[in-house]
């Protein structure tokens, strides 16, 4: 193991030869990944390519075959999912899953719940309302009765209601109309300018890397490329592969 | 349950008044309706707002019921010893069947629970050396108040109706808690749940603890009412008795457990001079509830209510479109 290079911020979050076994099938051959204090690090890859597992790794909800992951310095291994989340990872679930059922306002006070003061609940979901105008208006709806758009939105204030100091967010892109994921990616860009600690996992890489300090691209269950988003945005396999323009689109886009 | 509304408020005049010019028989009707009111609050706690299928609440009933009027009989403990210890033992084998309850869900769940009730009952016909089996135990004294002659059925009636109130305050409470929310968050979606950091092996697990204890409970308040009991009274029909009294009463709401219990109990007594008819009526009863009214009978107001916002909408169209006519 190669010995840790001093860098500025020690990072949040770090993965490190990461893999997973699905019932003899191999998801995860060799993933790492890390996440630095403030930064916002995408995570992307085509379909199938491990990123989903690699999140439900994080959170302990898969077993780990081989490797390493840390929260704070911290070895996750053995730490049920609800415990990393009241210790500061914030989640928003592939699919969004708010609770259809409960009103807006109860989702949020449920993302609130297990980790904010009573007090404070309320000034952070004034927060949330300033972030997303949308939820103010609709704050005694019934979640279920949301566009997909607005329940990704809730999804999101959901998990800002426990103050994460990491957020994590699975695919929030998926299923939305074109119009709600500029919107969402709006919202995203915002939150990085509130220095909000974000990994993102996306299949849309083009407007990750846009908005990203730094991203990593998973294939096959393997971290095959890394670095600042601005340099991988250029990079002409990155480009081929998952950004769906040919070299000489590149050289038209400026 | 929100705010009280005037008809909950004459509920409870009516049950606090009505039971004087009662008979002794309908009498005793209304302290069974109030001692199956709690099973049901019990059973709506894991189900309604957990989402957790128990058929075998008839088991905790039957501890409940025995632990009190064994500790009474043989070792001459006053109720207010007795019904606690009952309360701990319930809550005890509640802790026991939590366990399958985080793994199993669903039907497998259910089949659990009644297994649980099957064992329950078994073991009081069999265990004979402690339960004296079928020939039951007997005489349980009621409950001894300084003041109050609980052996007056209408003094008892009041006795087991200010603990259902006890009760019923206990469950606002607790389903307004972070507890009751973090059920009502697993019943949702338990992967989401965990990701609001809410424990859901805990929280599951807990909500079988209180629902069992307050099960048992209302086995101490039905021993020491009808002072004889024998294994009969807790077979799988009683759990399911209690699981219709929350399904036809309101699956999730307090008020309807009671309406519940209140319903299922009585309307069979009231329809029993039809004779061969009465099963007729009272299964069709059922279905239609469960076909109209999927919220229970708590639900008939909202629901009559919507259909009439609907039918003023409609009629509201039809003048407006008649008008727009040349």
């Amino acid at each position: 193991m190669q010995p840790e290079a001093p860098v500025a911020g020690t990072p949040l979050l770090e993965v490190r030869q990461l893999a997973v076994n699905f019932g003899g099938i191999r998801a995860l051959r060799d993933v790492h990944l890390d996440v630095r204090e403030g930064e916002f690090v995408a995570l992307i890859g085509a379909n199938g390519a491990g990123k989903t597992t690699t999140l439900k790794a994080i959170l302990n909800s898969v077993e780990i075959a081989r490797g390493e992951i840390r929260f704070r310095g911290r070895s996750t291994v053995g730490i049920a999912t609800h415990h990393l989340v009241r210790m500061g990872i914030g989640v928003v679930p592939e699919g969004r899953r708010v609770f259809p059922a409960s009103s807006v306002i109860e989702n949020l006070e449920l993302g609130a719940l297990e980790r904010t003061p009573k007090g404070e609940a309320g000034a952070i979901m004034t927060n949330v309302f300033d972030l997303f105008p949308v939820l103010k208006d609709r704050r005694t709806q019934m979640a279920g009765s949301l566009s997909g758009g607005e329940q990704q939105m809730l999804a999101m204030g959901r998990a800002l209601m426990g103050k994460p100091d990491l957020l994590l967010l699975d695919e929030p892109s998926m299923g939305l109309a074109p119009k709600f994921v500029d919107r969402i990616f709006e919202i995203l860009a915002g939150l990085r300018n509130t220095k909000t600690t974000i990994l993102l996992i996306e299949q849309n890489a083009l407007m990750s890397l846009e908005i990203a300090d730094r991203a990593f691209v998973i294939d096959q269950g393997k971290t095959i490329m890394s670095g600042k988003a601005s340099d991988l945005i250029d990079d002409p396999k990155i480009a081929g592969a998952y950004l769906g323009r040919s070299d000489e689109q590149i050289s038209h886009a400026d | 349950m929100g705010r009280l509304n005037p008809l909950g408020l004459a509920v409870i005049i009516a049950a606090i008044v009505i039971p004087i010019f009662l008979s002794e028989y309908a009498l005793h009707l209304m302290i069974m309706v109030v001692i199956f009111a709690i099973l049901t609050l019990s059973l709506n706690l894991i189900s309604g707002y957990g989402g957790l299928i128990s058929l075998g609440h008839a088991g905790f009933f039957l501890i409940g019921s025995y632990t009190s009027a064994l500790l009474s009989v043989y070792q001459g403990w006053p109720f207010w010893l007795s019904a606690p210890m009952a309360i701990l033992l319930t809550a005890t084998s509640g802790l026991l069947l939590g366990f399958p309850a985080l793994r199993w869900s669903g039907h497998f769940l259910a089949v659990i629970t009644i297994a649980f009730g099957s064992i329950a009952q078994l073991l009081s016909i069999n265990w004979v050396f402690l339960t004296n089996g079928i020939d039951g135990v007997a005489p349980i004294l009621r409950p001894y108040l300084p003041g109050i002659d609980l052996t007056s059925n209408l003094n008892y009636y009041y006795f087991v109706l200010i603990c259902l109130a006890f009760i019923v305050y206990l469950m606002i409470r607790l389903v307004a808690s972070g507890f009751g929310r973090a059920l009502k968050a697993i019943k949702d979606d338990e992967t989401a749940a965990a990701c609001m950091g809410i424990d859901v092996r805990i929280t599951k697990v807990s909500a079988f603890v209180i629902s069992a204890a307050l099960a048992g409970f209302a086995g101490a308040l039905y021993a020491h009412y009808i002072r004889f009991l024998n294994p009969d009274s807790f077979s799988l029909d009683v759990s399911i008795r209690i699981f219709m009294m929350m399904i036809i009463g309101g699956t999730g709401s307090i008020a309807g457990s009671i309406l519940g219990s209140f319903v299922v109990y009585v309307l069979p007594e009231v329809l029993r001079p039809l004779q061969d008819y009465y099963y007729l009526i009272w299964g069709v009863i059922v279905i239609v509830v469960m076909l109209f009214l999927p919220g229970g009978l708590i639900s008939l107001g909202s629901v009559v209510r919507a259909r009439l916002a609907e039918r003023k909408d409609r009629a509201d169209q039809k003048i407006v479109s008649t008008e727009a006519q040349p």
